[in-house]
């Protein structure tokens, strides 16, 4: 089957043979005489902002830079930046912030991704090939975007802004040991009406380096990424269209398992996703007014087997058929430097899984305004809100944010912002009926354990509660409240720049599922419930040195302390213990021995060199990412992170890429990605030192 | 001068305090903590378990009063309630062990239809890590303090689950079910746990 699409699609390239331009016109306009940044970003605002305007910590990871290290994965790209770590739980999840995967909201095109894996979009869903540029913005922004956006937004752009160029452009990767990418990017334009079509193919066979077992750490995998849009400018005013994806990936892996006469057996896990999206748009501009609707529709199906060798039952079946409808209109009217936005909209989700008992039904309406002044490019003050009226709580959810830039002068600027985000409880952790019989355990969604419980209950198969019956109830939102304070020195305007940035997040109402009752087979039977209460707080600094033309230097550094504040509580009420293994005393754990939460490292830098030669039409980049020691997992039974066994060892990647162009149309990439040989287990993506080579091809000239 | 008067009036002092302290009748000698390492949990049957003797018990005592509690798997029961004809019960108190030094004379909790010390992960005695090791580890902080079947007071607490008691143990390679743990017993009937 694989053979046959691809001798399809690369029939397909053979055929049309055309070009593309290498920068997209969003990037020529970085690049104005005077160096002058009049970068234009979206997230921030909802609205297109320049850069130095924005009031919110905010970065752009643009398209040169993604060409230039021959990333494939975005978990890959992400991982390089500032301030973003990465979590390997059920798919790759990144970290903004400290805060967990959950937490950050994921958008395409400002729509967002549906199909979470325990409250995370993988990561490895997205692919790199069609990237214009992606958008950072850090710290709440549920004032704009609703659930979800806690610890940030990232934002992944395919679309252009602005005019498209006719373009095609080939290009083909490999990544060692085992990853080929190739893509199509068309565009085409003519008179009112143009054309975008990317299409996008990663391939794996699977790779192997521990040969005792079957299961490959790298999974065999094959996706299919295609993204089209057609708009139409109708005439000054009026622009239409409509946006397409559609997304399929297959996974296979195999592995041992004890059956219960403990014999070795080999399961087999297939995984399958298919996901398809269609967005039609209007939008109208006149004067000092942009008004715009969207509607985003999207259907997702999942499914993750595995199968044992003479195992009647499934080791291991998860299914989930979501179907997302959102329409959003929103109206933006400029005048003398103010800004103002309101937004009103609504969704449908639709979920049916395996896991949940009926079809889960929910809609919620939304409103958001927002106001932002600027005065003479000095002082710039943005302050909104967002409400949302779910339909599964009678209760409204605010989520106000207030955010202000002084540019005190060409040396210096000062960004304040704070505000509220919350995230909504996932459908699982509302409706989930999961018992694992292997491992002996129920889990039960909080709007379904009361009547769970009843029914064991009534089947006499409850031993005893752990909690008085009457304390599980629906559960609230998860809610943050957030600060964020930003220095930005610029000593040598346009050469030298650095940021320090502080922030601090409190989220209450944490969900976590806690032990509820016994059965009378011993089972324990887990419910949701909002528990916790955590902190993350830290500082990211970044320099920027564009040393002479062409070599540019940027370094960062991130310190992140995140902690649960319920934990804090007990190790103040000497109530957490821990045991010395050797001596086997009990101790008393302290709170300098208190590690904060798993999975997230202290501290982390990372040091970027990027070096162009146009007259030689070459480049180079070297970059060196570093993560401190991590919290991997509670040896000593006590749920909390604080001896030294329970850490992971911190790792250094280093990084090293070289492109050259000929004729202005063939661009050849080598690459060496992780020089320094690291390697951890349980992150796929890092096994050892791997090769990179790529070719792009631009069809058409983009200065012609 | 001064001095010299000064060390032989604290001499003369300290020689008061001893004498006086050697009038004083004998105090008990203090109460001996006992690790018992390897309790086999592995049977199909129940292990029992005795304080008095430090040690186990045979199965065909299981209906006397001979033992107070008896493990089986992560399964810990005590002679009493819906486990057998005694009257032992256990507090289980958050606290270090050597905090731990008066038994309360009320508030034990028999067998009933939920065990004394509850099942179950983070539940009452251990942790169950999961996926990949499955490790169980004695909760630390756990202090249990036992009436006896014969109505005397002890105390204890969990250190292992393993074999060998290994300082890291892994619950897939290294040997379950094999409690140790480390005891005080009072033989005198005082709530004293010194």
């Amino acid at each position: 089957m694989l053979r046959i699409i691809l001798v399809i699609y690369f029939g397909a390239v053979a055929t049309i043979l055309h070009a593309q331009q290498v920068d997209s016109t969003f990037e020529n306009k970085i690049e104005t005489e005077n160096n002058q940044i009049e970068e234009i970003v979206v997230t921030a605002t909802k609205t297109e902002t320049k850069i130095a305007t924005t009031t919110v910590p905010l970065s752009v990871i643009a398209k040169k830079y993604i060409q230039a290290s021959g990333t494939i994965k975005l978990g890959d790209l992400l991982q390089e930046q500032n301030g973003i770590q990465l979590s390997h739980f059920l798919g790759t999840g990144v970290q903004l912030q400290g805060m967990s995967a959950e937490y950050t909201l994921i958008l395409i095109n400002g729509e967002p991704i549906i199909g979470k894996n325990a409250g995370v979009v993988d990561l490895d869903r997205i692919v790199v090939g069609n990237i214009k540029r992606v958008e950072i913005v850090k710290g709440p922004v549920s004032c704009l975007y609703g659930s979800d956006a806690i610890g940030g937004v990232i934002n992944i752009i395919t679309e252009d802004i602005g005019i498209i160029k006719n373009a095609l452009d080939f290009s083909i990767q490999y990544k060692s040991p085992a990853i080929v990418s190739s893509s199509i990017l068309g565009n085409y334009s003519k008179n009112k009406v143009s054309f975008e079509n990317t299409i996008v193919h990663n391939f794996s066979n699977g790779y192997h380096t521990n040969k005792s077992t079957v299961f490959k750490e790298g999974s065999p995998y094959n996706d299919f990424t295609i993204n089209s849009r057609i708009s139409v400018r109708a005439n000054q005013n009026i622009q239409t269209g409509i946006g397409l994806k559609y997304y399929f990936s297959t996974l296979h892996n195999k592995d041992n398992y004890l059956n219960s006469s403990n014999e070795n057996m080999v399961a087999t896990q297939r995984d399958k996703i298919n996901e398809f999206a269609i967005s039609p748009y209007f939008k109208f501009v006149k004067k000092n007014i942009v008004f715009n609707i969207k509607n985003y529709n999207s259907y997702y199906l999942f499914n993750s087997l595995f199968n044992g060798e003479n195992f009647n039952a499934d080791l291991y079946n998860d299914q989930l058929k979501q179907f997302f409808t959102k329409l959003e209109t929103q109206l933006d009217y400029t005048k003398n430097g103010h800004l103002f936005t309101v937004g009103t909209g609504g969704f449908y989700n639709s979920i049916i899984s395996n896991r949940i008992e009926n079809k889960i039904k929910q809609h919620q309406e939304f409103v958001f305004f927002q106001y932002q002044y600027d005065w003479k490019n000095r002082i710039i003050i943005n302050a909104g809100n967002r409400t949302d009226f779910p339909s599964d709580f009678k209760i409204q959810w605010f989520s106000p944010k207030v955010s202000a830039r002084f540019n005190v002068n060409e040396y210096f600027s000062i960004k304040i912002s704070g505000g509220r985000g919350y995230k909504a409880p996932d459908i699982r952790q509302q409706y989930l009926n999961f018992t694992n019989a292997l491992v002996n355990y129920s889990i039960f969604g909080a709007e379904v354990a009361l009547q769970k419980l009843e029914e064991l209950e009534s089947l006499g198969q409850i031993q005893s509660y752990s909690i008085p019956i009457e304390q599980i109830k629906s559960l609230v939102p998860e809610k943050s409240w957030s600060a964020n304070a930003e220095i930005e020195i610029h000593p040598i305007p346009s050469k030298l720049s650095f940021t320090a940035n502080y922030f601090r997040n409190q989220i209450t109402d944490l969900i976590e599922a806690t032990p509820t009752a016994i059965k009378s087979n011993g089972a324990l039977i887990y419910t949701y419930f909002n528990l916790n209460k955590v902190y993350t707080q830290g500082v990211e600094v970044n320099a920027t040195y564009h040393i002479i033309k062409g070599l540019s230097l940027t370094m960062g550094y991130n310190f992140i302390d995140a902690k649960n504040v319920e934990v804090l509580n007990r190790i103040k009420n000497g109530e957490i213990f821990r045991r010395d293994p050797i001596t086997l005393e009990t101790f008393r754990v302290s709170k300098k021995e208190y590690g904060g939460l798993f999975d997230r490292s202290k501290h982390s830098f990372n040091i970027k060199i990027y070096y162009e030669n146009k007259k030689h039409a070459f480049n180079t980049y070297l970059r060196v990412i570093y993560k401190g020691k991590y919290g991997w997992s509670d040896i000593n039974g006590n749920q909390i992170l604080d001896v030294a066994e329970e850490y992971a060892k911190g790792y250094a990647l280093l990084n090293f890429s070289f492109t050259k162009t000929f004729k202005n149309k063939y661009h050849i990439m080598v690459g060496v990605d992780n020089i320094l040989n690291a390697k951890r287990k349980y992150i796929p993506s890092m096994n050892g030192i791997t090769g990179i080579v790529g070719l792009t091809i631009n069809f058409l000239n983009p200065n012609k | 001068m001064k001095k010299l008067f000064l060390i032989a009036f604290s001499l003369g002092i300290f020689g008061l305090i001893s004498c006086t302290q050697e009038t004083t009748p004998k105090p008990t000698p203090p109460l001996k903590a006992v690790i018992d390492s390897n309790i086999n949990a592995t049977y199909s049957h129940y292990q029992f378990y005795s304080f008095e003797k430090g040690d186990t018990v045979p199965f065909s005592d299981s209906t006397t009063l001979n033992w107070d509690m008896a493990f089986n798997g992560t399964k810990i029961i005590f002679n009493s309630g819906t486990s057998g004809s005694g009257t032992a019960g256990v507090i289980i108190k958050n606290a270090l062990f050597s905090e731990v030094l008066e038994a309360p004379t009320t508030g034990y909790v028999q067998d009933g239809a939920t065990y004394a010390i509850p099942s179950g992960s983070n539940n009452g005695w251990y942790n169950y890590a999961g996926p990949p090791n499955h490790t169980i580890t004695p909760l630390a902080g756990k202090v249990f303090v036992v009436k006896t079947s014969k109505g005397k007071y002890a105390k204890f607490e969990i250190l292992s689950y393993y074999l060998g008691n290994p300082a890291i143990p892994n619950g897939l390679l290294d040997i379950s079910k094999y409690y140790t743990i480390r005891f005080v017993y009072q033989p005198d009937g005082s709530t004293n746990l010194k």
